[in-house]
């Protein structure tokens, strides 16, 4: 029994320089209603609803006390992840493959309460790394450097995955930020935490996004044309920076191997049509090029982003981080492509995406990558 | 329409965090100058800081080893932005392999001139080796080391 994406909503995007913001959860309630009205469903038809929320960046516990109703939870069965959104949809997904439920919204909201370098810090642990002042920029700063240092990568080879990155995000009407960022932008920005400087850390946005997804019957009374979740993957690599690998992915090179092998992709860059990765720093990027297999260790600056390798054409995280909702915008966003529905920035044969979503603020950095592939 | 309000908040919550007999046994080691780590007999690999279990080999831990206060510089970032409630910068932190370890160790990095972004890969380099510098005081915790120097 195949499950589908049949719809997606999404509420508006803010930053902090709109004043009017929501609260998450009215973001929630925004979305959500969106994508049901979009194929003229009620949430009474729905079985399941799933949210990604992280209750530290909400500033309440337990966060989705509030989202529950906002999607339509009511006295329904419904549950929350603090992780990245791509696994609420894979849990959703989960649940209708057991063919105990029918149809399922999927759900996760960003707000701006609060600085989120600065919450950070009471992710790590109060014995070792709290004390030495870390939080999640520098967790992912030391990925980079460690990257950086064992391939020689130059910074203005980072400095064009942004360009490319933005260019995209030039393209798509739904990507919050517009403007392209050129290398030399990149290179004469200020070092936040060196290796990292400032146009390569993606700046958080508010806003929510929802999907809708059902069993293979009840998605084609829905949708003429749902996009399937063809497999799903996640892994989890350790906590402390100093006993796992810095310079390597390897939970998402895991769980890349585990859905290739799953679904016959023998190579990646022909078997699939657009992938949607989690650039939080464009070095990041190189190295989740090749945890997938796109290119050989080392070599991620190779890859560039063209007609026949479409890499983010949502214009990536550095365009539109909703935090641990970039995950589903980035599902939305394929779905959208896919459905031929996506705009200014539609492409020819959209067969097959992958998105990656990655967890990178629980554990010191990068502990946890999740793929979904879709097809038509 | 009103600008919508905002309201002002904060969480104040007293923790008095389990360090548990692993942890506390290697900042009681820190108050005497003394660096434990843990050895898995199983993959060899030494921890510092120590721990219960080998999260690859899934066993227990319990042979105590002391590594030293020297070790080689693997990777580091430096800070330039000032975080809230963070120290001011600039500041560097760096992954350690100290002596007799084989898993890294984050610490501080300090008597390097951090004044110039653009110097830092000739000032920092992996493989340089680093020493201890400890605090005269010391009451059992992480600081009671104020940083790590390059020899
Ligand atoms: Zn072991």
């Amino acid at each position: 029994m195949k499950v589908g994406i049949i719809s997606v909503g999404f509420s508006d995007f803010y930053d902090k320089s709109i004043n009017e913001r929501k609260t998450y959860y009215e973001n929630s309630f925004i979305a959500t209603k969106r994508a049901l009205d979009e194929i003229g469903m009620n949430r009474g038809d729905v079985d399941v609803f799933v949210e990604s929320s992280i209750d530290l960046f909400a500033g309440r516990l337990i966060s989705n006390m509030y989202t529950c109703t906002a999607v339509g939870g009511y006295l329904k069965d419904e549950t929350n992840t603090a992780e990245d959104s791509t696994l609420a949809l894979i849990y959703a997904y989960m649940k209708l493959k057991s063919g105990l439920f029918d149809v399922a919204v999927v759900n996760s909201s960003t707000s701006l309460d609060v600085d989120y370098v600065h919450a950070s810090t009471t992710i790590f642990d109060p014995f070792i790394y709290r004390p030495l002042s870390m939080n999640y920029l520098s967790g992912l700063a030391i990925q980079a450097s460690s990257y950086m240092k064992s391939f020689k990568i130059k910074e203005e080879l980072a400095a064009k995955i942004v360009e490319s990155n933005t260019e995209n995000a030039s393209k798509n009407p739904r990507a919050f930020k517009k403007k392209k960022i050129t290398v030399s932008d990149v290179i004469k920005s200020e070092y936040v935490i060196w290796p990292l400087r400032e146009l390569m850390i993606p700046e958080v946005v508010s806003g929510s996004v929802s999907l809708v997804i059902a069993t293979e019957n009840i998605a084609k009374r829905y949708n003429d044309a749902p996009i399937w979740i063809e497999d799903v993957a996640w892994f989890s690599d350790g906590y402390y920076l100093g006993s796992k690998r810095l310079d390597f992915l390897t939970a998402l090179f895991n769980a890349a191997n585990k859905v290739y092998n799953k679904c016959n992709i023998m190579n990646p860059k022909k078997d699939i049509d657009l992938f949607e990765l989690s650039d939080v720093t464009p070095y990041h990027q190189m190295m989740i090029y090749e945890a997938l297999k796109l290119t050989e260790l080392g070599k991620g600056y190779e890859i560039i982003n063209n007609d026949s390798l479409r890499i983010n054409l949502s214009g990536g995280n550095i365009s539109t981080y909703l935090f641990q909702a970039t995950g589903l915008f980035k599902v939305a966003e394929a779905f959208l492509q896919m459905s031929n529905k996506a705009g200014n920035n539609q492409v020819e044969k959209a067969e097959r995406a992958l998105i990656h979503g990655f967890t990178h603020v629980a554990g010191a950095s990068t502990q946890t990558h999740s793929i979904v592939l879709l097809s038509k | 329409m009103s600008k919508p309000f905002e309201i002002p908040g904060k969480w104040e919550i007293e923790y008095k965090y389990a360090a548990g007999p692993y942890i506390s046994k290697f900042l009681e080691g820190l108050k005497e100058k003394k660096i434990f780590g843990i050895k898995c007999n199983s993959c060899k690999r030494v921890y510092v800081p120590p721990r219960m279990f080998c999260e690859r080999c899934y066993v227990e831990l319990n042979d105590w080893v002391e590594v030293k206060e020297t070790g080689t510089l693997e990777t580091f970032i430096v800070v330039y932005r000032k975080f809230y409630g963070l120290p001011d910068p600039p500041y560097a932190l760096g992954l350690i392999k100290l002596d007799g370890a084989s898993e890294s160790f984050l610490h501080y990095l300090g008597e390097v001139d951090l004044s110039r972004p653009e110097k830092i890969p000739e000032i920092l380099k992996q493989g340089q080796k680093v020493i201890a510098i400890w605090n005269e005081e010391r009451k059992g915790s992480i600081l009671d080391i104020k940083y790590f120097k390059p020899l």
